[in-house]
């Protein structure tokens, strides 16, 4: 239990949120390169076409600047002043016209007017112009446009005239024939036109440059002074594309090992093209940026992500980790322990399912335990039960062994009191009658008395002795149990006791009697007692009257003898039924006192109850009960 | 008329029941043929003429009166082994004695007793129920031939 439930501390929870925190990474970290990958592409593409239209642009401006230059040369070869100057050879005049170009764009480096044969006559930097009387016949730009008749642009040259690199354009002025009279040149400063070209805002880290196709390419603008009129090397495959007079952006290596973006477009209406170069670091760099601020963006997401993830699990965990203590609490025993599941979800549904289980569980355990309890219970009872009724029997035998025991005591007993305690007493009274008889004579009237007072004291020991041992037998002998017609009983006791009471006047009122199970010896002595009371107590009457009767009920017959006697106090009436107990002196009524102790004795052998209901001088009723079909004991 | 007298054997071991039975026999005369004997086996002895009674004269006692309660051999017992006697089994045996008990009775008769006297506590009564065993047994009763 402890094993399993620290391999799902170890095991579940991180296996979880690895799996939520790797499913996070992967989907983010792939979700995050492509979208890095899509965004360098869709930046890269757009900072490749800002270049190529920045180079355009350059490209434009170029064609414009130069054609403004073009234009200008155009106006002044136009002006009337001029040309006549020119051709009436007047020199202050012509080169007035020639500073007031130089004057307008400061694009021009030189502004100078040769004769067809190339010879120097006039210029703008009038005194400074080292070409006065020079010739330019050996310039191709000179050769070109006598060859051409018309503007030419010439290849960019280092000039006579300043020193300067330039790119000479000339506008061939005519005479009336039509033929070349003079050539108007003017030197295009490059350094000026690298300082316009270059001064473009291209984008950041980039350097625009202009090139000239002619003789294999020269570089005719560069950010670099010196590079001015270098010629384009073999290396550039870009500049080569640009020479060519394409237009497009492409990656290039540079001589110093670093990757360079570059950009070209021609510039129309010349034979030049612009070519811009960046730095692919510093054009990249907002793509850089871009991949920082994605790697920490998805970082962060990812990071959440797990955090979210991590939470979620523990969510899904806690109730897991609830069922499972839930299910160790139950092994443990305890069925009282709930789980605290609030969610909806399938675990929640496990959750209630196990409460439910855990329920039903506690409720057949709890019926069980309650079946269980009535069991034992039930069996210790039996077993109690059992204990007790061998307690019981064992009790029983011991009992009725001692019970035996003491009868045989008793028999011996009244053996002893029946034969040895009268033997005296019959002595006794032998003597008292031999002394009475043999020495009457002797004795005196007082002598006589005493004998005749011992002789009746012998007597009435002799009766009590008698009574006792009747009285002993009535609870010693076997009852002998047999159905017994107790009118028939009751009428002849009736009839004897009428017999020996002669002289009383007695109304005798019986009921019926029913018969009843009984010892009928034993019923005698009962009746013959009661009745024998009933007649002794009543002898004061004139008239005595004594009524037999009987009640029966489902559960016994109650048996009365009523007479009209002198009755008793009640409050003596549980003294009644006791050994040699009397309620009223002997010299009134004869008797031992011991006949009611027999009858209660006899009755109670039955298994009946014996009691008497009295008033003093207002009669006696006296009752006894037997019960239906009832055991000896 | 002349009352032809036979022996009478009493069995009794008290002295004073001795007495008083003699003097209530005597009463009547019929004291003069009473042999007494103060247990069972004096009885048996007598019977049997054994003992001191070896040489006695020769003859059966009319009825033999038989305490219960006697030392060395009781008068159930004397009776008992009368009853199983061959010789003696037919003699008349009467318990005279002071015990009621059932128990006696019963086994008294069951052993074959002729008759069971209870002797009365008053005198007067004990007197009159001798003389009549006395002249009932003694003189009235006839004894079996053999017994002669």
């Amino acid at each position: 239990m402890t094993t399993m439930r620290e391999r799902l501390r170890l095991g579940l929870a991180p296996r979880l949120i690895g799996l939520v925190v790797l499913t996070a990474l992967f989907t983010g970290g792939l979700v995050g390169l492509a979208l890095i990958e899509s965004s360098r592409g869709a930046l890269r593409e757009q900072i490749l076409l800002s270049d190529l239209a920045a180079a355009d642009l350059a490209a434009k401006f170029a064609a414009n600047y130069i054609e403004g230059a073009e234009t200008n040369l155009h106006q002044f070869a136009a002006r009337k002043s001029f040309i006549r100057a020119v051709f009436e050879k007047n020199l202050a005049e012509a080169e007035m016209h020639l500073v007031q170009i130089l004057e307008i764009n400061k694009l021009f480096d030189s502004a100078s007017v040769y004769d067809a044969k190339g010879i120097g006559w006039a210029s703008g930097l009038k005194g400074k112009w080292q070409n006065r009387g020079g010739t330019v016949a050996d310039r191709e730009w000179f050769q070109e446009t006598l060859a051409l008749k018309k503007p030419y642009f010439g290849i960019p040259i280092l000039s006579r005239a300043t020193g300067n690199a330039v790119a000479v354009y000339t506008v061939p002025l005519f005479d009336d024939k039509g033929d070349i009279h003079a050539v108007l040149s003017a030197g295009i400063s490059l350094a000026e036109l690298s300082k316009a070209i270059t001064g473009l805002n291209v984008g950041a880290g980039a350097r625009a440059s202009l090139l000239d196709s002619r003789q294999g390419g020269i570089i005719i603008a560069h950010q670099d002074p010196k590079r001015i009129l270098a010629p384009v090397t073999g290396e550039n495959q870009a500049a080569l594309h640009a020479l060519s007079g394409e237009s497009g952006t492409m990656e290039i290596r540079s001589s110093g090992g670093e990757l360079d973006l570059a950009a070209f477009a021609p510039v129309r209406g010349f034979p030049w093209s612009v070519l811009i170069l960046a730095s692919v670091e510093t054009v990249y760099a907002p793509l850089n940026n871009l991949t920082v601020q994605a790697v920490f963006y998805i970082t962060l997401t990812m990071l959440i992500t797990a955090v979210l993830g991590i939470l979620l699990a523990r969510t899904i965990i806690r109730p897991v980790r609830q069922l499972l203590r839930g299910t160790e609490e139950i092994g443990r025993g305890n069925l009282e322990y709930r789980i605290k599941v609030a969610s909806h979800d399938e675990i929640g549904r496990l959750a209630r399912a196990f409460n439910q289980m855990a329920e039903d569980l506690r409720a057949i355990t709890a019926s069980r335990d309650e079946l269980d309890g009535e069991i034992a219970e039930r069996k210790r009872a039996e077993e109690e039960i059992r204990t007790l009724n061998a307690e019981l029997e064992e009790r029983v035998i011991k009992r009725t062994a001692s019970l035996e025991a003491a009868n045989k005591e008793l028999e011996a007993f009244s053996y002893s009191v029946s034969h040895d305690l009268r033997a005296p007493l019959r002595h006794v009274s032998g003597y008292v009658n031999l002394l009475g008889e043999r020495f009457q004579t002797v004795l005196s009237e007082k002598g006589r008395h005493y004998l005749d007072s011992i002789a009746d004291s012998v007597h009435q020991m002799g009766v009590l002795i008698d009574n006792l041992l009747q009285f002993s037998r009535t609870g010693r002998a076997e009852l002998r149990m047999a159905d017994l017609d107790m009118d028939d009983m009751v009428h002849q006791v009736v009839k004897v006791l009428r017999q020996d009471n002669p002289d009383r006047s007695i109304e005798w009122i019986i009921g019926t009697l029913p018969s009843i199970y009984c010892d009928s010896s034993m019923l005698n002595l009962v009746w013959i007692n009661l009745l024998g009371n009933a007649i002794k107590f009543s002898k004061t009457r004139d008239q005595a009257r004594i009524e037999i009767g009987a009640e029966v009920n489902d559960k016994e017959a109650v048996f009365f003898v009523r007479d009209n006697g002198v009755g008793f106090d009640m409050e003596y009436a549980q003294k009644l039924f006791g050994v040699f107990q009397r309620l009223h002196p002997t010299e009134e009524f004869e008797g031992t006192g011991i006949g009611l102790a027999n009858v209660r004795r006899i009755i109670v052998r039955h298994g009946g109850r014996t009691w008497a209901q009295a008033q003093p001088d207002q009669g006696a009723t006296f009752y006894f009960s037997i019960p239906k079909q009832q055991e000896a004991i | 008329m002349m009352i032809e007298l036979r022996t009478i054997l009493f069995a009794e071991d008290n002295p004073k029941d001795v007495e008083l039975t003699l003097e209530a026999l005597t009463e009547h005369n019929l004291s003069n043929n009473v042999v007494v004997v103060r247990d069972g086996v004096e009885a048996m002895e007598y019977l049997r003429l054994e003992g001191k009674y070896k040489l006695r004269k020769p003859g059966m006692p009319a009825v033999l009166l038989l305490d219960i309660k006697m030392p060395r051999m009781d008068g159930i017992e004397v009776l008992k082994a009368v009853r199983g006697d061959a010789a003696l089994k037919l003699l008349p045996v009467v318990i005279l004695t002071s015990s009621r008990e059932e128990q006696d009775l019963i086994k008294s008769y069951k052993l074959g007793v002729n008759a069971y006297v209870v002797k009365p506590v008053d005198f007067k009564d004990f007197i009159e129920a001798v003389k009549q065993l006395g002249i009932f047994w003694a003189v009235i009763n006839e004894v079996p031939p053999e017994m002669k």
